[in-house]
């Protein structure tokens, strides 16, 4: 298949970007002071650690996998990088590089289990929520806060631009969506991992190397996780081994709702960025109304989730009768 | 007939619960003692199968389901959903019993018939037509009971999902019966004749006339119906309805126990006998670590290894590696 350009791509982002504008607007409605620069922001910022996971979860997802462990590797990550401060007294710049290398190293374990014994990745990933959720949870079972002085500083920085400041969060979000689209469009690996969604068996007679992309690709998702356990982290000031439980769903849901097809070779990170968007600003509508509580956001995710099957389903069928 | 059982698929499931079952009456202390206390035995082994008793009716409708080549992430929130509804129904509709369970039943089947239909007419993948309901009807449940933990009053209930008959708790014949049910209807009926051959080949299957459609509308109802009969069994455990907890997770432990049991999750032949052993060897895992004393994250840890342990046992690839390092004879056939 091929790629296109972003503006030959449009039609397949059509339903995210209007159901994005839609979801403004009514918050525009609703509220006084919604469209603004400091709601962007927030929304950057508390989608930060969802975002960055979900740019992990696109690889996987693409290249026709799926990873349930990512929010728990996110928490495991966080208890780590907050354990090695405060118990074993590492300074911050070291424990940040150790704990992305365990993430990466875990994520790379799921993908050697799933490639070597030919299991399927729903199984692996799921067990493996469960031993990083073990993990967690031995490291302690209450949160641990950490004093630091590079997270104290960290939670300052933010950059201008234009109407509205990015806080530091955001910018590593955008950094990662940004890299995603790089990596993806660009790399050679990117085009593997494509290939290897679309047809796996095809893709192994054309002699790409799958097993390695597929390992590759569990890895990326296991460095994503546990950044974004850091950077919770940062922002928190502490580690949380209950955090982000159910993570995972909302990452194939923002993937989904981003355009990707969950049997793999659909999918671009511009999408799965809008995806984490129209989340975003789910969220923050509630947190404007503040009265709602959960039991509409997740009727209105579950809602919106379905509506965008049910136009991907149509676009399909489309796509192949005009064939 | 001995050489026959270790050469089915049986072997290695029914084998590790009997392993657990034998170190725990090895190593726990007061593991094989049974008591009779108010009118029933008292046993951990008793224990195992009652507290099991939720996850047991999943798992049997998730093998129903995966042998249709699908899998349903929901029953977690159809069984909060059922807990809400049974709680709403007796508490604040003065419903009686006798209408109130067949309504949540019914209401479990429908929605179970919602995932079905998405599945088959409108062509969506399980996972994701799934995941809608799960999310989606949590939320809804919490609308029921409007986010609060809404408790009710029933005997007749109570007496049904916690009492006793014989001395044997009513759940155990819950369990059998169900059990034997589904296992008929797996191995002797039309029905379970069309799940396997569904999910074995969905194209020969339509091919040869058989109305897919209608039977992945059925799987589902079936295990969404279940799922309904497992909330209305936690309601009546606490005797309210607590919705962000009823179920979490529950849909997991199923699937995990339906993987352990041995049914493939591709689809096609399913065991749903074995399902059972599956969910029974998981809660037995989870009432050992309990009984020793060492926190619920260690039954997380053990949960994990044991299925990925399970798993790399049953897969072919690694079998083949296995045979390679042993050269023996080729054993009969594991499909």
């Amino acid at each position: 298949m091929r790629l296109g350009t972003l503006w030959q791509r449009m039609p397949a982002l059509a339903p995210t970007i209007i159901a994005f504008v839609l979801l403004v607007a009514i918050g525009g409605y609703s509220f006084d002071g919604f469209i603004s620069g400091p709601m962007l922001t927030n929304l950057l910022t508390n989608q930060a650690p969802l975002g960055i996971i979900v740019v992990g979860m696109s690889f996987v997802i693409i290249s026709g996998g799926i990873d349930l462990s990512v929010g728990a590797l996110m928490a495991m990550s966080s208890m780590l990088f907050a354990a090695s401060v405060e118990r074993l007294g590492l300074p911050s710049y070291l424990a940040i590089p150790f704990v992305l290398a365990i993430g990466t190293l875990c994520g790379a374990l799921s993908g050697k289990v799933i490639c070597s014994f030919d299991l399927p990745p729903f199984i692996v990933t799921l067990a493996a929520m469960f031993l990083f959720r073990g993990l967690s949870l031995s490291i302690s079972r209450e949160p641990i806060v950490v004093r630091d002085a590079f997270i104290a500083w960290t939670a300052d920085v933010s950059l201008p631009l234009g109407l509205f400041e990015v806080e530091w969060n955001g910018l590593l979000l955008l950094l990662f969506v940004g890299l995603g689209i790089f990596v993806s469009r660009y790399t050679r690996f990117g085009r593997r991992v494509y290939a290897i969604g679309g047809d796996e068996a095809a893709a192994r007679q054309l002699g790409i190397a799958v097993d390695k992309t597929k390992k590759r690709v569990y890895a990326i998702s296991g460095f994503c996780s546990a950044f974004a356990g850091v950077v919770s982290v940062l922002y928190l000031e502490a580690g949380d081994p209950a955090m982000s439980a159910g993570f995972e769903l909302d990452a194939i849901a923002a993937v989904v709702v981003g355009g990707a097809f969950l049997a793999g070779g659909v999918g671009g990170f511009v999408g799965t960025f809008l995806g984490v968007l129209v989340f975003g600003v789910i969220q923050e509508l509630l947190n404007f109304e503040g009265t709602l509580g959960s039991g509409w956001v997740r009727v209105a995710v579950g809602v919106l989730l379905l509506l965008f099957l049910l136009v991907q389903r149509v676009s399909e069928k489309s796509a192949t009768s005009a064939a | 007939m001995m050489k026959r059982f270790t050469k089915s698929r049986a072997f290695w499931p029914v084998c590790t619960l009997l392993l657990i079952i034998l170190l725990n009456l090895l190593f726990t202390e007061g593991f094989s003692t049974v008591e009779f206390r108010d009118g029933r035995f008292f046993s951990p082994i008793i224990d195992i199968v009652y507290r099991a008793t939720p996850i047991i009716l999943l798992s049997i409708g998730m093998t129903l389901v995966i042998g249709t080549g699908g899998i349903d992430l929901s029953v977690g929130a159809v069984m909060a959903i059922a807990g809400a509804l049974v709680a709403s129904a007796l508490g604040l509709w003065g419903l009686p019993v006798f209408l109130a369970i067949p309504f949540v039943i019914l209401v479990g089947f429908l929605l179970g018939v919602w995932n079905g239909w998405l599945v088959s007419a409108m062509g969506v993948q399980p996972i994701v037509a799934t995941l809608v309901l799960m999310t989606g009807g949590r939320g809804i449940a919490l609308l029921v009971t409007d986010a609060k933990t809404l408790s009710f009053e029933s005997t007749t209930l109570d007496a049904l999902a916690n009492g006793q008959l014989l001395g044997i708790p009513n759940r155990i014949y819950l369990v059998i019966v169900t059990l034997a049910l589904f296992v008929f209807i797996a191995r002797r009926s039309l029905l379970g004749l069309w799940i396997e051959c569904t999910g074995d080949n969905p194209a020969a299957a339509r091919l040869a006339g058989i109305p897919i459609h209608r039977v992945k509308i059925l799987a589902y109802g079936a295990c969404a119906a279940l799922a309904a009969v497992a909330g209305l069994l936690e309601a009546a455990d606490i005797k309210a309805a607590d919705v962000t907890r009823c179920g979490l997770y529950s849909e997991l432990d199923a699937i995990l126990a339906v993987v352990i049991g041995g049914t493939p999750l591709i689809g096609g032949r399913i065991y749903v006998g074995l399902s059972v052993v599956g969910a029974l060897i998981i809660q037995s895992l989870t009432t050992t670590v309990l009984m020793q004393d060492v926190g619920s994250e260690t039954s997380l840890l053990v949960k994990g290894l044991a299925v990925l342990v399970v798993c790399t046992l049953q897969s072919p690839k690694f079998r083949a590696r296995l045979k390679k390092r042993k050269p023996k004879p080729a054993s009969a056939g594991e499909a």
